[in-house]
Parts: C-alpha cells; structure tokens; sequence
C-alpha cells in the first residue's frame, strides 16, 4: 500500500530535482541526477554502492536489497523508513523507493544526523553539493581546547596518517589535515577561552580544518603528540605552559516545553493551561542549565505560544545534534489529589519477554503485508525501530533516575521513573525523558505551578539532574 | 321421530362446535413475555472507565445481542462511550463519541474508527490520554473475541497520538498487566 502511495505519490509530484557530485573511491568524481517527491530528494542506490565499494544482492522473494559492504550488509526494503547497515539501524524521514525499476534512496542518509548515525562513514557536503565518503585512512577523532589567560591550547587526536600543517594569517591561526574527515563525536564549534574568540572545526571536500579566532595578536606553534597534534596559542612571549587537564566539548541540551498554539495541553480547574506552565518550565530550565554550565548550548524547540508538531520537536533535537532531549509537561488526572513530579522514558516494551512477544505477534503482520500487499514486513519495521531506539534507553534511564532522585530530596513530591511510548521521544537519536512538573488537576499543585519560585525549584532539580548526568557521561 | 333426531343431531352439532372453538382457545400458542425474549438476545460484557482514584474500575453491563461479530464489538464500544453508569467513574469523552467502524483481522488487530469527537476538548495529560487508551483497548480485547491488539482510527486516519502524548500510529497491545487497575 505504501509502495503504491509512494508510486501515485511519484506519478503526481515528482521532478527531477538537482544534481550533486559523488566523490567516489580514488577522487573520482561523478555527477548524479537526483529525483524529487514531494519534500524529499533521492539518489539512485548504485550512489551508495559505489561509495560503499558494494555489491548490490536484489532479493525477489524478501522485497529488499542488501548491499554486500566489509562492515556487513545494508539492507534497503522499498517503501520502507527504515535502513539498516551492520550493527545500525536507522530511520528516515522518507521510504526507500522503487522508480523504474530502480532502487532509490533518500539523499537524508548521506546528510547529518542521519549520516552519522548510519555508521556508513557518509559525508555530505551542503554549499558544494558534494557527497562522499569518510576515508578510514585519516581522521580528527577528538578535539578538545583548554584556554587559560593568554594561552590556549587546542589537543586534537588524529587517526591514520596525517601530515597537518599550521596557517597563522592575522587573528586567524589554521590547522589543515588534508584528506582528512572529523569524527562522529567532533563538534562543529569548541567554543571559546583564552585569546581564542571561536574554534571551529571544518570539513569540507578537501579535508579537515582546525580554525582559530583570535581576540588579538599571538603567536602559534604545532607540536606532534603520541595520537595526534596538539595547537598552542599565546598572545604574550612566554611560552605556554603544559596541558593540566581536557576540558570536554559544548554539550547541547535541546529543551522541549510541551503543546503551544492552538493545543494548549490540560487545564486547570483555576484555568492554568499546560502550554503556559511548560513554556515557562522552560525558560526558567534554560537559564539554570547556563548557570551551572556556561559552556553548555541549550535550545527551545519552541519560542513562544506556537504550534510545534510533535515530529518537528525531536528533528530539531536531532538536526541540533543534542546530547540530552528534554520535553516539558504538566499532567492531569482524575484522581484530584495526584501530584507530584514523574519523569518518563520511552517504552518499546516493559521487558525483554513482552518484546518477545511484540515482535512474535508483528509476524503474521509481517507475512500478509510483504507477500500479499508487496509492503515491507511489519516484523522487519518493528525490528529496526525497536533497534534503533533501544541505543538510548538505558541512557535516557540514567538521566530520568537523576533528575526524580533529586526531586525527591528536595520535596516535590517524586512519582519515579516511569516509561511510556510518547511520540515526542520516539524520534529522538540522544538520550531523551519527559518530565511532568506537577498534576494541574490538583488544586493546590495548580497553584504552585503559577508560582514562579516553585517552577525554578523544579527547573533547578532538571538542570542539576541534567547537568550531573552530562559531566558523569563525558567522564565514563 | 323425525323431530327427536333433528334435536340429537342439533345438539351434536352444536356440542362439536363448541368443542372445536375451546380446543381452538386451549391450544392457541402462549404470547412469549417479555423478560423471555431479553433473557435469550442479551450478554454481559465488560467495559472499562477512567476511576476518581486515579486507575480504571470496570463495570459489567448487559446489553442487547447484535448479529455479527463486528456488530457485537459495535455495542460494546457504543456502550463504552455512552459512559458509566456507577459514581467514581468518568466518562472517556463527556461530550460523546461516535464509533463510525470495526473490522478484526486474522493476525487479531481491531481497527477501532471513531469520530473526531473523541479529540475535541480532551481533558489533557498523559495520566488521563494513558487511561482512555488503556479502557477502551481493555473493553475490546475483553469482550472481542480473538482481539489481541487495537489499532484506532479517528476521523479516518490513522492518528500519530491520541491527545498529544502516547503513540497510535501502531496497534496497541492488550495490557499485560493490571498496573492501572486502581492506584
């Protein structure tokens, strides 16, 4: 039926869409008609094989396409969100598609965060339109900076060989990697200290580019270490001093205050509406997520009383690459003296024996829609989503049980962990949990959460859970 | 002689006429009562609401026989939101919900197709949108034979949640566990 969808879908809203330029193994560079249906672009699979250095395996009885790749097999299922590469599985936003014979896929699977997460080493490159692969020879695996006074010094763990080469023009200073990719966990930006405004990090075609903002003049110098290279900068003449400590990358909190716009969520018997306890749970988050963590970069998936749909919500999360994803609520009950603040994760399925028995009844599923409808199976879509997700959920765990411990050492009434399938948190690619603040159906909880000082309390729980559980993951 | 055997004969005749009009009353087929034909065309089912204490109470309810089975499961969700009738339990929609279709399939999902009533003015919360889900999966797969899973329709599409929480764009399993019976 999707395949179908997806086929009328072509026949009425498809064009052909642009062009983009595969770099494939030796530099070689060819460029690619891509197809557009509706929002999403597509390139043709062969992209990926020759990217991959694959060989495509078309399965006639199974409706699906391995790619045969060292790292284990790719395999694509027409009309299906899902891919799944060796060990990864991914979702997307649009279906493999059948056109002409041909398989198709998405052009989101070589763009970010998607890229990443596919563990296929894909790099895309958005100003030139370039797609290609992460070569496995060199690689800037780890950026860290430490910046003190008048010196900063830039560590960067390279993998491979590579040959970097140090530019210093003006307030500029520059480290090139040629031929080099950054790592999965490199941030676009380090942040700032010392006489450094910005370091960034750049990829591009070309390889890998270290940058360094000054403040003021300095001088620079390159020094080898046993993985890698290491960049000191200092503004007067004394030398550095020797690195003390990393200090870990700009963690990003991605805040979520629930409902807004036209869905204002619960109300209150006093007339409190959720949309505005959650949008204000959320400025009062993000203001104590900075105090404790300067360096810390949180974003609001919404900025006023607007309606945000709940797909949106953690494409933003994902797009922003968030470390933590945290949705804001404020509960409702029928039950008037329910209170109390719970945290949630997401629930595939309460334990490994109820996830036995989802994925054993989604078979029969599986079996009428691939052989009679020509869908993709619904055991193998329950499969990928399940994998997908469980990545995150003993993270998500840990940071909901930091966060309910807290509330219940400083009184505001801990209902625990709980876990539930919200959608909001389905999507989510980092650790994520939602937080119910309190009960509006409960009078006097209502009239707490008006209050400003409670919100902060509960703010300062969040933030402190949060908080906690970024400093104990950098260290692990 | 001639008059005696015309009265015998009139009064044969007219013994056999009444004979054959008090037969006629003594066997004419009893009228069935009422409390007759409710006791062969009724069941009882199990529906399930939203309780004051903050879980699910059930309540068993006897309701007219339909014919088929999906007209049966009809009934039974019509009864569902036609709301409770015992205090302490709440209504999953106070403004009412029409239930629009009902189809079983063989790998046991029921496709539940409401109106789009049951999305206007929700009271909100995941504590309440969790509730409203599990009572009516929980009436279904009680009462729908061979129901192990429900998918819900509403106003014809497939919805991604029910209030703004849970997901629905997946059939729903029947609760493995009584967690929300009571609180």
């Amino acid at each position: 039926m999707r395949v179908l969808a997806l086929l009328l879908a072509a026949a009425t809203a498809s064009s052909s869409a642009a062009e983009i330029t595969v770099v494939g193994p030796g530099s070689r560079r060819e460029a690619v008609d891509t197809w557009r249906v509706g929002d999403a672009e597509y390139v043709p699979v062969r992209v990926l094989s020759v990217l991959l250095g694959a060989k495509q395996l078309w399965h006639a009885e199974l409706r699906k396409m391995t790619l045969e790749w060292e790292e284990g097999p790719v395999i694509l299922v027409p009309g299906s969100h899902f891919v799944i590469a060796g060990e990864h599985s991914l979702q997307l936003t649009a279906p493999v598609a059948l056109r002409s014979g041909e398989m198709w896929v998405p052009l989101e699977l070589f763009k970010e965060p998607a890229a990443s997460f596919s563990g296929l080493g894909l790099r895309w490159f958005d100003a030139e339109r370039v797609v290609s692969r992460r070569g496995r020879e060199t690689s800037l695996e780890r950026a860290t900076l430490e910046g003190w006074g008048d010196t900063l010094t830039v560590f960067m763990e390279i993998a491979g060989e590579a040959e970097p080469s140090l530019r210093h023009e003006g307030k500029r200073v520059s480290v090139h990697l040629p031929g080099a990719s950054a790592g999965v966990g490199v941030p676009g930006s380090l942040g700032g200290g010392g006489p450094a405004n910005d370091v960034r990090v750049v990829e591009d075609p070309a390889g890998v580019t270290v940058l360094v903002d000054l403040r003021g003049d300095a001088r620079s110098t390159l020094e080898p270490a046993a993985d890698g290279a290491v960049l000191k900068v200092w503004v007067t003449s004394q030398a550095p001093g020797p690195a003390i400590r990393e200090v870990s990358a700009t963690p990003t909190v991605v805040v979520d205050p629930g409902h807004g716009g036209r869905d204002p969520g619960a109300t209150g018997k006093g007339g409190l509406r959720e949309k505005w306890v959650t949008m204000k749970a959320a400025r009062l988050l993000r203001e104590e997520l900075l105090k404790r963590m300067p360096s810390v970069r949180v974003v609001l998936t919404r900025k006023g009383d607007v309606m945000v749909p709940l797909k949106q919500r953690t494409e933003i999360a994902n797009k922003e690459r968030a470390d933590v994803f945290i949705s804001l609520h404020a509960n409702f009950s029928y039950n008037r003296d329910a209170r109390g603040m719970e945290t949630y994760f997401l629930s595939l399925a309460k334990t490994d024996e109820e996830r036995a028995v989802a994925a054993m009844e989604n078979a029969p599923l599986a079996k009428e829609a691939s052989w009679e409808a020509g869908q993709p199976s619904g055991e193998l879509e329950f499969i990928l989503w399940d994998s997908a997700q469980t990545a995150w959920l003993d993270q998500s765990q840990d940071l909901a049980r930091h966060i309910q411990d807290l509330a219940a050492r400083r009184g505001l009434g801990s209902r625990g962990v709980k876990q539930a399938g919200f959608y909001v948190l389905s999507g989510a690619y980092m650790p994520s949990v939602l937080v119910e603040v309190g009960f509006l159906s409960n009078r006097s909880e209502e009239a707490s959460l008006k209050d400003e000082r409670h919100l902060r309390k509960t703010a300062e729980v969040v933030a402190d859970g949060a908080v906690q559980f970024l400093r104990r993951r950098s260290a692990g | 002689v001639s008059r005696r055997w015309t009265v015998l004969i009139a009064v044969a005749l007219l013994g056999a006429a009444l004979l054959v009009i008090l037969r006629t009353v003594r066997y004419e087929p009893p009228v069935p009562g009422p409390a007759f034909v409710e006791a062969e065309h009724t069941r009882w089912v199990d529906l399930y609401f939203p309780s004051e204490k903050g879980g699910l109470v059930m309540e068993a309810r006897e309701v007219r026989a339909a014919g088929s089975a999906n007209e049966e499961a009809m009934t039974v969700l019509k009864e569902l939101f036609r709301g409770p009738l015992s205090s302490g339990a709440h209504s999953l929609s106070p403004g009412g919900v029409g239930v629009e279709r009902f189809f079983l399939d063989t790998a046991g999902t029921a496709y539940v197709s409401l109106d789009s009533a049951i999305v206007t003015d929700p009271p909100g919360g995941t504590r309440s949108e969790q509730l409203c889900l599990e009572a009516i999966v929980r009436t279904v797969v009680s009462n729908v034979r061979g129901a192990r899973r429900l998918q819900l329709v509403i106003g014809g599409r497939v919805p991604e949640t029910l209030w703004g929480h849970l997901r629905t764009d997946m059939p729903l399993p029947a609760p493995a566990t009584a967690s929300l019976l009571g609180e």
